[in-house]
C-alpha cells in the first residue's frame, strides 16, 4: 500500500533529516545565529565523501564518521577566527545572516572550483542496495542504511548533550547565556565548540546526503539550508528533541508528497517554513524563541 | 560645564540639494551618453538594472531595516510578467513593461504578511518564498503559462532603442525615489519606524502601512529591472531570473557603496558590476568566490561601505579641526 | 462621564499574571499617580492600555468609546500619549527632527508647534543636535516632548523622575503641572513619592497586578494594606 510505503520510508528518511537539521538548530540554540552556510557544509561533506569513494573506495558510512572530527576542528577554528569581529556591527542579527550568506557563496565557489560545477553521485554499489521487504512493502536498501547510520549518530549527539558536562554547559548557554556566564561557564568557548559540533553534524549528514539525494552539486547549498531551516523552525527553534520530531515528520511529509503530488513535492519545505512562521511561529513545541 | 561648540553642525541646505541633484543627474546623463563610449548595450542595460535594484535594496533595507534575501523573486516576477504579456497577451512592449512592474508589486503584496517576522527571519522567509516562486514558475505543470523549465523566447519585441531608454528612465525613477525618501516626511517617518516601530506608532504613524509602501516601491524597482532584463535578453531560462545571485549582487553593490546614501548604491553598482563584467563572465566561480569574500569582508570590516569609510574620514577630520579650535581658544 | 475608563484589565504572559483585573476611572484633566513596588504591573498597565500588548481580558474606554486592543497608532491619533521608562529617542536624527516625526503622520489631531514644545521642555538650544548625543535627563525631556507633539488628552508618564537631581525634579514637576493645566489628563507612574506629591495628590496603588488602594496619597501612606506592601509589616513605624 502506497501510504504505508510513504510512512515507513518517510520515517527512515526522517532520521536522516533530523541529523541533517540538527547542526543548524544547535548553532542557533547557542548563539541565536542562523548559519546560512549550513547547506553548503552538507554539500562539502557530500563532495568529500564522493572524493574518498572515488579515490580510495572508502564507504560513505565510514566517511560520515570521519567527517565528525574534521567538522569539529574546522568549525571551531572558523568560529574563533571570524566571529569575534561580528559583534561590532550595527545590526548584528541581520549582519550575521549576511556574513554567513557570503560564506556560503565562498564555499559554493570553492566547491565548484574544487569539484567542478556538475552533480556528483555515487555508483549504486557503494552501499548495500538489494531491496528489503518489510511489513509487506518493498523498500530500497539505502533507506535502511541511511537510517542505520543517522540514528546512532543522533543518539551519540543526544548522549553528548544530555549526559556529558560539556553538553550540560551547552544546554545552560542555550537556556540563558547571561546566567550561564554568571555561573562561570565560558560562553565564548562553548559557542566555538558548539559551532564545531554543528559543523560536524552537517558534514556527517553530507556523507549521507549524497546517497539520499542521489547526488550533490555546489549550487544546492541554499535549497538545503532552507530545508534544514524549515525543519528546525517547525520543531521550535533551539529545541533539539523538536528537531528530531520535526525531521521525522518532514521525512513523512516529503514522501507523501512524492507519492501523491509528485509534480509539486519540491515545494514541501517552502510551504512548511512559511506556514510555520506565519501561522505558528513558536513551532511545534512552543519554545520562547519566536520569529514574530 | 562649558558649552560644547556644536560639533555636529546642521549642514546647510544648499550643498545637500546640490549633492542630491548631482546624484540624480550625473548617473542619468552618464548612462544616456554611455553608448557612445562603450557600445556594449546589454552590459549597460544590465548595469542600469542593478543600479535600480541596489537603490531598491537601499529603500527597503536602508529605510526600513528589513533585508529581503528573496529580492530576486521580484526580479523574476517582473521578467515573467513581461514574458507572459508578450507570449500570451501579445501586448506591445511598453504595456508588457508596465505589466512587469504590476506583477512584481502583486507578488510584493502577497509577501506583506512576512513583515510580521523579525529581521533575520523575514530575510530567510523571503528567500524561501522566492525559491518557491521560481520552482512554481519552472514547474512542468505550468508549461502552458510560463513554458515551464524551457524558458521564454521574447525575440518578437526586441527593440534596443526602446529598452535602452526605458532603462535610463528606470535609473532616474529609482534615484528620484531615494531623493524623495531622504527629504520627505514620509522618509522621516520610515527612519523613525526603522529605529523604534512602537515609539513611531505612538506618534500616530501607521507602521505596517508605511513599511508596505516602501516595500512595494522596492518591489516595483526590481520588477521593472526584471522586465527590462527580459526585454533586452529575449531568451532566458527560469533559473536565470530566479537566481539568488541577483540578490547577492544588488546587496553587495548597496552595502559596498553605503546603504542609506544616494550615491553609495549607484557607485557600488557601476564600479562592481564593471568588475563583474571583466572577471565574472569568463570565470563565474572565481567571481562568486570574490563576491562571497567581499560580502564577508564588508560585514566584518566596513559595514557601512564606502560611504561609511568616507564619513569616518570626515569625522576624523572634523574632530581634528575641533581640537585645533579648542586649543586655539583655550 | 470619565475620560478614560479601565475595567477588569488583565494581562497574562504565559504563566505570569502581570495584571489582575485593574480598574480605574480618569476624569478629564485629572492627574493621578500610579504607584507600587517593583513588579506590581505599573509599566505593564501602561503598555497594555497604550497598545503595545493586547489585554488578556478587560476593557478600556475613551470618552465612552471602547479602545481595547486597538493598534498603537490609532490610540495615538485618538489622543493617548506616553513616555518610556528608558527613553530612547530616534537615533540618526536631530532633536527637532525627533519632534517633527509627529508631523509625518496623517492625523486628525491638531499638532503642537515644534518650536513651542522645544521651549517648553527646555531643549530649544539643542534643536539641531543629534538626539543620540543628549544626556540622560535631556533624553527624558525629549521623550516627553515627543509625546506632547500630538497634544494628548491622556498622557501616561513612566518613571520620569528616576535618576534626576532634586532641582531637575522640581522643574519637571512644574512642567507636568502645566501640561495638566492645559487640559491633559495625567497618569504618572512613579517611585519617588515626594516628586509625585508635587504633581498630584491622588494616587492608585498597585501590588501584584491588583489595585489595593485608590484615593489621596497621604491617606495611602496610612493605609494598612499599603504599608504592608511597601514596608513589609503593618502597624510598625521605624
Amino acid at each position: 500500500m502506497l501510504a504505508l510505503f510513504a510512512l515507513v520510508g518517510g520515517l527512515l528518511l526522517g532520521c536522516f533529516y533530523a541529523l541533517f537539521a540538527m547542526g543548524l538548530n544547535l548553532i542557533f540554540g547557542v548563539q541565536r545565529i542562523i548559519n546560512l552556510a549550513h547547506g553548503d557544509v552538507v554539500m562539502l561533506g557530500g563532495f568529500l565523501t564522493w572524493d574518498l569513494y572515488e579515490g580510495f573506495h572508502v564507504s560513505p558510512i565510514l566517511s560520515a564518521l570521519v567527517a565528525l572530527p574534521l567538522g569539529i576542528a574546522v568549525g571551531f577554528l572558523f568560529h574563533r577566527l571570524v566571529l569575534p569581529r561580528l559583534d561590532r556591527a550595527r545590526d548584528v542579527e541581520t549582519m550575521s545572516l549576511v556574513l554567513f550568506f557570503g560564506i556560503s557563496q565562498v564555499i559554493e565557489a570553492l566547491g565548484a572550483i574544487g569539484f567542478g560545477p556538475n552533480e556528483r553521485s555515487l555508483p549504486t554499489n557503494a552501499i548495500p542496495s538489494h531491496p528489503i521487504r518489510f511489513l509487506g512493502e518493498t523498500f530500497p536498501a539505502y533507506l535502511f542504511v541511511v537510517a542505520a547510520v543517522a540514528v546512532p549518530l543522533l543518539a551519540l549527539f543526544v548522549l553528548y548533550l544530555y549526559r556529558t558536562p560539556l553538553g550540560l554547559q551547552t544546554r545552560a548557554v542555550m537556556a540563558d547565556p547571561r546566567e550561564a556566564q554568571a555561573v562561570g561557564i565560558n560562553t565564548r568557548r562553548i559557542a566555538a565548540i558548539t559551532f564545531g559540533v554543528g559543523t560536524a553534524l552537517a558534514a556527517a549528514a553530507g556523507a549521507l546526503a549524497i546517497i539520499v539525494l542521489s547526488g550533490v552539486q555546489p549550487s544546492e547549498g541554499a535549497d538545503l539550508t532552507i530545508i534544514a531551516f524549515a525543519i528546525i523552525v517547525f520543531g521550535s527553534l533551539g529545541n533539539p528533541i523538536g528537531t528530531i520530531v520535526a525531521g521525522l515528520i518532514f521525512g513523512v511529509l516529503s514522501q507523501l508528497a512524492q507519492v501523491y503530488l509528485p509534480a509539486w513535492s519540491n515545494l514541501v519545505p517552502y510551504v512548511l517554513v512559511l506556514g510555520t512562521m506565519l501561522l505558528r511561529p513558536e513551532g511545534l513545541f512552543g519554545r520562547r524563541t519566536r520569529v514574530a | 560645564m562649558p558649552e560644547h561648540s556644536a560639533s555636529r553642525v546642521d549642514t546647510s541646505r544648499r550643498p545637500r540639494l546640490l549633492n542630491e541633484a548631482l546624484g540624480v543627474l550625473v548617473p542619468v546623463v552618464g548612462f544616456s551618453l554611455a553608448l557612445h563610449v562603450d557600445n556594449n548595450e546589454l552590459l549597460l542595460v544590465y548595469m542600469m538594472g542593478y543600479v535600480a535594484m541596489a537603490q531598491g535594496i537601499n529603500v527597503i533595507y536602508g529605510f526600513t531595516g528589513y533585508l529581503p534575501f528573496g529580492y530576486f523573486g521580484l526580479f523574476g516576477a517582473g521578467a515573467y510578467a513581461f514574458g507572459i504579456g508578450v507570449t500570451h497577451l501579445h501586448w506591445p512592449a511598453f504595456a508588457d513593461l508596465a505589466l512587469g512592474g504590476v506583477g512584481a508589486v502583486a507578488i510584493g503584496v502577497v509577501l506583506i504578511p512576512l513583515f510580521r517576522l523579525r529581521g533575520a527571519y523575514f530575510a530567510i522567509a523571503t528567500l524561501a518564498a522566492a525559491l518557491a516562486l521560481g520552482d512554481i514558475v519552472a514547474n512542468p505543470a505550468l508549461t502552458s503559462l510560463t513554458n515551464g523549465p524551457d524558458g521564454l523566447n521574447l525575440g518578437s519585441v526586441y527593440n534596443s532603442g526602446e529598452f535602452y531608454v526605458s532603462s535610463v528612465v528606470l535609473v532616474a525613477v529609482s534615484l528620484l525615489a531615494v531623493v524623495w525618501l531622504r527629504n520627505s516626511r514620509f522618509g522621516l517617518s520610515l527612519r523613525a519606524i526603522r529605529d523604534d516601530p512602537y515609539a513611531a506608532s505612538m506618534m500616530g504613524i501607521n507602521v505596517p502601512l508605511r513599511r508596505a509602501v516602501a516595500w512595494l516601491i522596492a518591489a516595483a524597482l526590481a520588477g521593472f529591472a526584471g522586465a527590462l532584463y527580459a526585454w533586452a535578453t529575449s531568451f532566458f531560462y527560469p533559473t536565470a531570473v530566479f537566481d539568488v545571485t541577483i540578490t547577492v549582487l544588488a546587496l553587495v553593490f548597496a552595502l559596498f557603496g553605503g546603504v542609506g546614501t544616494l550615491w553609495g548604491p549607484t557607485l557600488g553598482a557601476i564600479v562592481l558590476y564593471s568588475l563583474y563584467d571583466i572577471v565574472g563572465v569568463t570565470d563565474p566561480q572565481a567571481f562568486q568566490l570574490i563576491y562571497g569574500l567581499a560580502i564577508a569582508m564588508l560585514v566584518l570590516f566596513a559595514p557601512r561601505g564606502l560611504a561609511g569609510i568616507a564619513a569616518g574620514i570626515r569625522n576624523l577630520w572634523l574632530r581634528r579641526q575641533e581640537r585645533e579650535v579648542n586649543r586655539a581658544t583655550a | 462621564m470619565p475620560l478614560l475608563s479601565v475595567r477588569g484589565l488583565t494581562q497574562r504572559f504565559g504563566g505570569l499574571l502581570a495584571l489582575d483585573g485593574v480598574s480605574f476611572d480618569l476624569e478629564p484633566e485629572q492627574a493621578i499617580g500610579l504607584v507600587g513596588p517593583n513588579g506590581s504591573g505599573k509599566t505593564t498597565c501602561i503598555n497594555t492600555i497604550c497598545g503595545l500588548y493586547r489585554p488578556t481580558s478587560g476593557t478600556v474606554d475613551l470618552d465612552g468609546t471602547p479602545i481595547t486592543g486597538k493598534p498603537a497608532h490609532v490610540l495615538a491619533r485618538l489622543g493617548i500619549g506616553r513616555t518610556f521608562q528608558i527613553p530612547h529617542p530616534f537615533t540618526g536624527m536631530t532633536v527637532r527632527e525627533n519632534l517633527l516625526v509627529a508631523t509625518t503622520a496623517s492625523t486628525p489631531r491638531e499638532l503642537a508647534d515644534p518650536n513651542e514644545v522645544l521651549e517648553r521642555i527646555g531643549l530649544a538650544h539643542l534643536a539641531t543636535k543629534e538626539a543620540a548625543t543628549l544626556n540622560a535627563t535631556q533624553q527624558k525631556l525629549l521623550d516627553l516632548g515627543r509625546a506632547l507633539m500630538l497634544r494628548p488628552r491622556v498622557l501616561f508618564v513612566d518613571e520620569l523622575g528616576a535618576g534626576l537631581a532634586p532641582s531637575e525634579l522640581s522643574a519637571i514637576a512644574t512642567l507636568l503641572r502645566q501640561v495638566a493645566a492645559d487640559g491633559c489628563a495625567l497618569v504618572v507612574v512613579e517611585h519617588l513619592l515626594g516628586f509625585l506629591e508635587q504633581i498630584t495628590p491622588s494616587v492608585l496603588v498597585l501590588n501584584a497586578g491588583r489595585t489595593i488602594f485608590a484615593g489621596q496619597l497621604r491617606d495611602a501612606l496610612r493605609d494598612p494594606d499599603v504599608e504592608r506592601v511597601f514596608l513589609g509589616s503593618s502597624g510598625s513605624h521605624d
